[in-house]
């Protein structure tokens, strides 16, 4: 974990991946190794690219990502799949924010 | 999830609890040993429960220990898990296997036979069906691979001179056997007993053609419903009548009593009245239509799907389907669609020039339903009846040719 924390700070060229990433057309979070996340109504959060789980409980879910850290509130939020690179979240989701 | 469920119910799977403050590291290591854990979640009383397969539980311990968690086994699930159990009481599971093929033995016999006729039997007997069925392997407890059904149509056609049809239908273990008779000549004209030729309704002879019997009538004469036309007695020809003497009158017994056959035109009136009414309801179907569902149990009625509400006018057609009974005993569950088809309702209203039309188009086609197929219309006479400001009358009256001879048996 503390290797990976030190690579993010320290993003090497990130000019020129973004560069590469237009001229190649391809997807950025691949490329930029940013976090993905989709929302299917406030049911679901499928979250890309991430690096753990900080806290969990049933109203509060932090997780770990290149650009800080992930925070879903909601209510009976359940860990319904985690996979090295991606975690289904599920319950009633109130909000996904960002945080450093 | 990316294996299904099935699969994982395959596979067996533990839901363990977990206690302890480093929960989420427990599940960052977890992680990055790729040991799955899914369908996490932390209960009120602090602790979390999640599933994971039984090969990664065991390396679970270690970082257990590093992260100073408890971790405890709440419930097993999946197929290895039931196999154990299963271990230890194996005659429940050859009492089941044992039930499972019997079951799928049993079903390859024939166990019922019926005969289903598409009108009712006439002449066959449907025990004489079976028994001819029997001849050539369909028969209760008769094996289904063994049975030729199409061996066994043939020899009922052609052993049972009275069907002209035979289909054999298996469904499971009933056999039904459909039949369908030949239609052979009437009875009437079997049987030969003497009769007279009487006319069937009043009318004016126009025509009359003996080809057996003596005739009654001739050609101009009013006759009346009931009037014996062409006689079945016929007194022999005497020559002697020929020559213009004076017949004596011949004794009954030497009278030959006959069939009479003929045909008897006679020219007879229909009539009809009808009224129209200036302005007619019509239900115009739009096409659209809806359809509701509603499962019967018992006595009870479940709604599973409401439908019709957004017509205005609707045509409702129901139709109920049935699991087939077993004995006498009708299925307990029957599921009824209602279909709904919407209609528009028109006011249409006529002149009286088009009711009047309408009126006699309507008392013609009502004339000729009852007319039989070879009569013949020679005339007709449309008279209007005194109607009013809402609704017109009219009486058509039909003149028609037609044969009205019938076959009447008399006793002698």
């Amino acid at each position: 974990m503390s290797e990976r924390t030190s690579q993010r700070k320290a993003i090497p060229g990130k000019e020129i991946r973004h560069k590469v990433a237009d001229l190649l057309e391809m997807p950025r979070e691949v490329v930029m190794d940013l976090p993905k996340v989709t929302l299917v109504g406030n049911m679901q959060v499928l979250l890309e690219n991430h690096r753990g789980i900080i806290e969990y409980s049933p109203e509060r879910l932090r997780i770990s990502v290149s650009l800080g850290e992930i925070i879903i509130t909601g209510q009976g939020l359940v860990l319904r799949n985690i996979l090295p690179d991606q975690i289904v979240a599920e319950g009633k989701v109130f909000s996904v924010s960002y945080a450093e | 999830m990316d294996f299904g469920r099935w699969w994982v119910y395959f596979r067996g799977y533990v839901l363990i609890t977990v206690q302890g403050t480093g929960v989420e590291r427990f599940i960052n290591l977890s992680l990055t040993k790729g040991i799955r854990l899914w369908d996490i979640f932390r209960l009120p009383n602090d602790t979390v429960i999640m599933k994971v397969l039984p090969a990664g539980f065991f390396q679970l311990r270690d970082i257990a220990r590093k992260t100073r968690c408890r971790v405890r086994i709440k419930q097993k699930y999946g197929l290895p898990f039931t196999i154990h159990q299963l271990k230890g009481r194996r005659m429940l599971v050859a009492g089941a296997v044992f039930f499972l093929a019997a079951l799928v033995y049993l079903s390859s016999f024939v166990w019922f036979i019926e005969v289903a006729p598409q009108e009712p039997l006439q002449y066959v007997n449907p025990i004489d069906i079976q028994e001819r069925a029997k001849e050539k392997g369909l028969y209760i407890g008769a094996a289904k691979r063994r049975l030729d059904v199409s061996l066994v149509e043939k020899h009922l056609e052609n052993s049972i001179p009275e069907l002209a049809w035979v289909g054999i239908q298996v469904e499971g273990t009933r056999a039904r056997i459909k039949v369908v008779e030949k239609v052979l000549l009437s009875p009437q004209y079997q049987r030969q007993e003497p009769a007279h030729v009487v006319a069937a309704k009043d009318g004016v002879i126009k025509e009359i053609l003996v080809m057996i019997g003596n005739p009654l009538v001739k050609a101009g004469d009013t006759v009346v419903k009931g009037q014996v036309l062409i006689s079945g007695i016929i007194y022999p020809q005497d020559p002697s009548l020929a020559q213009g003497a004076p017949a004596p009158p011949k004794p009954q017994d030497k009278a030959q009593y006959r069939r009479a056959r003929g045909i008897v035109r006679a020219r007879v009136w229909y009539e009809a009245e009808e009224i129209v009414f200036l302005t007619e309801r019509q239900e115009i179907p739009t096409g659209r239509k809806a359809m509701a569902i509603s499962l019967v149990i018992g006595n009870r009625e479940i709604i599973l799907k409401r439908a019709g509400r957004q017509f205005a006018n609707a045509m409702p057609r129901a139709e109920v389907k049935t699991l087939p009974g077993w004995r006498n005993l009708p299925a307990p569950v029957e599921i009824i669609t209602t279909t709904y088809h919407e209609v528009e309702i028109r006011e249409k209203s006529f002149t009286a020039a088009e009711a009047l039309s309408i009126a006699e188009a309507r008392a013609l086609a009502l004339i000729k339903s009852q007319m039989p197929a070879s009569t013949a219309i020679v005339a007709q006479a449309v008279k209007t009846l005194p109607g009013d400001k809402e609704k017109v009358a009219v009486k058509v009256t039909v003149e028609a040719v037609e044969d009205i001879g019938v076959v009447q048996p008399f006793k002698l």
